[in-house]
């Protein structure tokens, strides 16, 4: 039974010509629009120090900061960062007049600003959102260290500051620094989330409040639990070979480079897919709301998520990150297109494996709660 | 009669509130071809999916096969075949893949299935359009896929719900026959439908309801038997005065007389030898009339008489 009807839900779905068009056809047209459009742009530049302002905190103690602001702004080859020292309102201004792409804030722990007007520096924003964020993480160790262990803090401090060093000269600057990518990348990520318009179909066609079709299949003597396993199953395979289709396009046909970890990106295109198709078969289960507007519902959180995440404006990711960060960890186009960053941008697989381990939860309490929304058995109405 | 293969009782069912199904009670027993009838908005579908366990209900009990019917009561779903009356296929599937679909659901053998979904093209006559898409087919021929995907499993139970809405009279007919041969072949048969003949046609037991009550049940000469109306006598006569009619009126087993259109119609109820009487009274009275027809009362007529109105579409 659970071949069968998998079997047949494969058939089906592709033979939807319009679902073919917004899966297939419709990535791969924006993906080719991107490339015409940025192929007079991109000229494979070399990295470049990020100009920054550093702002430090009033009471000037923590001087480890400094020093490794200082090591990274040693002038070189790979010097990474070209900080000046200012106050806060020089910082802002400099800001202002986009000669600087952000402000370091020195506190209890760094921070960032960057400014929304700056679209144009969007690598060089998510570089140091990412900075900041190893920074912060390592110091706190630091800080446990020498509250529990103050006599190792030296070297664990040069440990730090070689770290940094080390990550300055292979993260930052090997990693891709195309800065076309990133829209390429928002671009998988909407894929995935429009994988949601096949999850929503799945819910739809197998209540019997919901279609006829539902409702035939309610009185068959198959178990409604396996009847939404091989749909969920078989509309997860298709949105998936979609989006392989629109990956390998865009790296053999368009030349996209996405780095080296090509098995990496397969398995966030993976999740991603699966996010997208659990999140439609949650909002297609929510009760009688109507088809029409399920699918208002769908696209406009599809689409405010991807918007969030940069698909419009490369930097709005980096600013959300500034105001309202916890919206990046759980926005599932954000974790995809971040994914995709800690793969090619930061190599940072820690980060990579928490995104990861995000979009599997994010999955499974969509699909939890789209399975308990349509346990019900009886309908008080068809 | 031996244990039903359908019983409900008491059962009630509510739209918030409005009452679909008024304590609603009913048996069929196996090897019927069970006729409800009712007019539009009476609660035969209701009916049906309540049996079916796809809507809940308010109270009563259901039993088929002997058993209490519960949504997950696989083992009678198995048995049980429905037609319903929205028709309901994938549009990406053609005629033989949908059939194939729905059959498999509940056979697993692939070879077996192989035949009866042959067996269910021939039986609703779709075979030049079995590679046809449910898009490219007309309305009559959509109506006889959607009974394909039905009965093509070979249902001991099997419910159609106004299966021969806008199929044409030939097809209809061979649906008719085919209905009727499932029903030798050991199926019992549920059937709802608006056209009366095909009900009188085929059903060996009827129930006539409305507004969710079950206002009558029985063989279709059962039914006409409980109507006061017995014949129906109508007589072609150019003019025809107050106190003929009245005269006629006076006669026995004769309730009702009208003149209209140069059409005398007497209504009958029970004796024998009305019309003798009647013609022998106009023609005491000096009347001439052209041509005399006699009818015996339609399900119609009995339909009209219980629920105080007509039964058409
Ligand atoms: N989903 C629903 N919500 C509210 N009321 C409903 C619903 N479905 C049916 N009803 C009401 O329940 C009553 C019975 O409807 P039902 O569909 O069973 O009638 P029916 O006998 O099948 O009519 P028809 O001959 O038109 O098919 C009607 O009054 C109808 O308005
Ligand atoms: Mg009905």
């Amino acid at each position: 039974m659970f071949i069968h009807t998998f079997q047949y839900t494969l058939k089906q779905l592709f033979r939807q010509k319009g679902a073919l068009f917004w899966n297939l056809l419709f990535p791969i047209a924006l993906g080719t629009m991107f490339y015409m459009a940025f192929s007079g742009l991109s000229s494979g530049e070399t990295f470049h120090a990020i100009p920054v302002a550093v702002v430090l905190a009033e009471d000037d103690s923590a001087t480890m900061f400094r020093e490794v602001i200082d090591s990274l702004n040693e002038p070189g080859d790979d010097r990474f960062l070209d900080a000046v020292y200012t106050t806060e309102e020089e910082a802002l201004s400099l800001l202002e007049a986009k000669q600087i792409t952000g402000i370091l804030y020195e506190g209890s722990s760094v921070s960032l600003a960057v400014s929304a007007e700056m679209s144009s520096a969007t690598l060089e924003q998510s570089i140091l959102s990412c900075f900041v964020e190893e920074y912060n993480m390592q110091y706190g160790a630091i800080k446990k260290i020498a509250a529990s262990h103050p006599e190792n803090l030296g070297a664990a401090a040069e440990a730090l500051a070689k770290n940094t060093a080390y990550n300055t000269e292979t993260t930052y600057c090997d990693g891709d620094m195309d800065e076309q990518i990133t829209y390429f990348f928002n671009l998988i990520a909407m894929s995935c989330l429009f994988a949601s318009t096949g999850g929503m179909q799945i819910a739809i066609k197998n209540q019997a409040n919901l279609s006829p079709l539902g409702a035939r299949r309610c009185i068959s003597p198959v178990p409604k639990e396996i009847s939404l396993c091989a749909l969920l199953c078989a509309t997860f395979l298709y949105q998936y070979l979609c989006i392989l289709a629109g990956l390998f396009y865009m790296r053999f046909g368009l030349g996209v480079n996405f780095g080296s970890s090509m098995g990496y990106i397969l398995l966030t295109a993976l999740l991603g897919c699966l996010t997208g198709v659990s999140f439609g078969f949650c909002i297609g289960s929510i009760g009688r709301l109507n088809e029409g507007m399920k699918f208002g519902i769908q696209m406009a959180v599809t689409m405010i998520c991807c918007f969030l995440s940069g698909l419009m404006v490369g930097n709005m990711r980096i600013l959300i990150e500034q105001y309202c960060p916890w919206f990046n960890r759980i926005n599932p186009a954000a974790l995809i297109s971040d994914s995709f960053y800690s793969l090619t941008v930061y190599q940072s697989h820690s980060r990579y494996f928490q995104n990861s381990i995000t979009l599997v939860l994010i999955s499974a309490a969509f699909c939890l709660c789209g399975f308990l929304l349509t346990r019900r058995k009886k309908y008080a109405a068809l | 009669m031996s244990t039903p293969i359908i019983k409900v009782e008491n059962l009630v069912k509510r739209y918030r509130e409005l009452v679909a199904l008024d304590h609603f009670n009913l048996e069929i027993a196996e090897g019927e071809i069970f006729g409800l009838l009712g007019p539009n908005g009476s609660g035969k579908t209701t009916t049906i999916n309540c049996i079916l366990s796809l809507l809940s209900y308010d109270k009563g009990t259901i039993h088929v096969f002997g058993k209490e019917m519960h949504p997950d009561s696989y083992d009678l779903k198995r048995r049980i075949g429905v037609v319903m009356q929205n028709v309901a296929v994938f549009e990406e599937l053609t005629v033989y893949e949908n059939i194939d679909y729905f059959c498999g659901l509940y056979i697993r053998d692939k070879t077996l299935r192989r035949q009866y979904v042959e067996e269910a093209i021939d039986f609703v006559g779709l075979h030049e359009f079995r590679k046809f898409y449910p898009k490219k087919l007309s309305g009559g021929l959509l109506r006889r896929l959607n009974i394909a995907c039905g009965i093509a499993h070979k249902p001991k139970l099997l419910f159609l719900d106004e299966p021969t809405v806008a199929v044409d009279p030939q097809s209809r007919n061979k649906i008719l026959e085919g209905i009727q041969e499932l029903n030798k072949q050991g199926v019992t048969i549920v059937y709802t439908s608006h056209y009366m003949e095909e009900v009188e046609q085929i059903c060996t037991r009827i129930a006539i309801m409305d507004k969710g009550k079950n206002l009558a049940i029985g063989t279709k000469e059962e039914l006409k038997r409980m109507i006061k109306k017995s014949e129906i006598i109508s007589i072609e006569i150019l003019d025809i005065s107050e106190e003929a009619i009245a005269a006629l009126k006076n006669l026995p087993h004769i309730y009702e007389v009208t003149f209209e259109n140069r059409q005398l119609q007497v209504l009958c109820s029970g004796g024998r030898h009305n019309l003798l009487r009647v013609l022998n009274c106009l023609q005491s009275m000096d009347l001439s009339f052209g041509r005399v027809y006699s009818e015996l009362p339609s399900l119609n007529d009995v339909f009209l008489e219980i629920t105080g109105k007509e039964l058409r579409d």
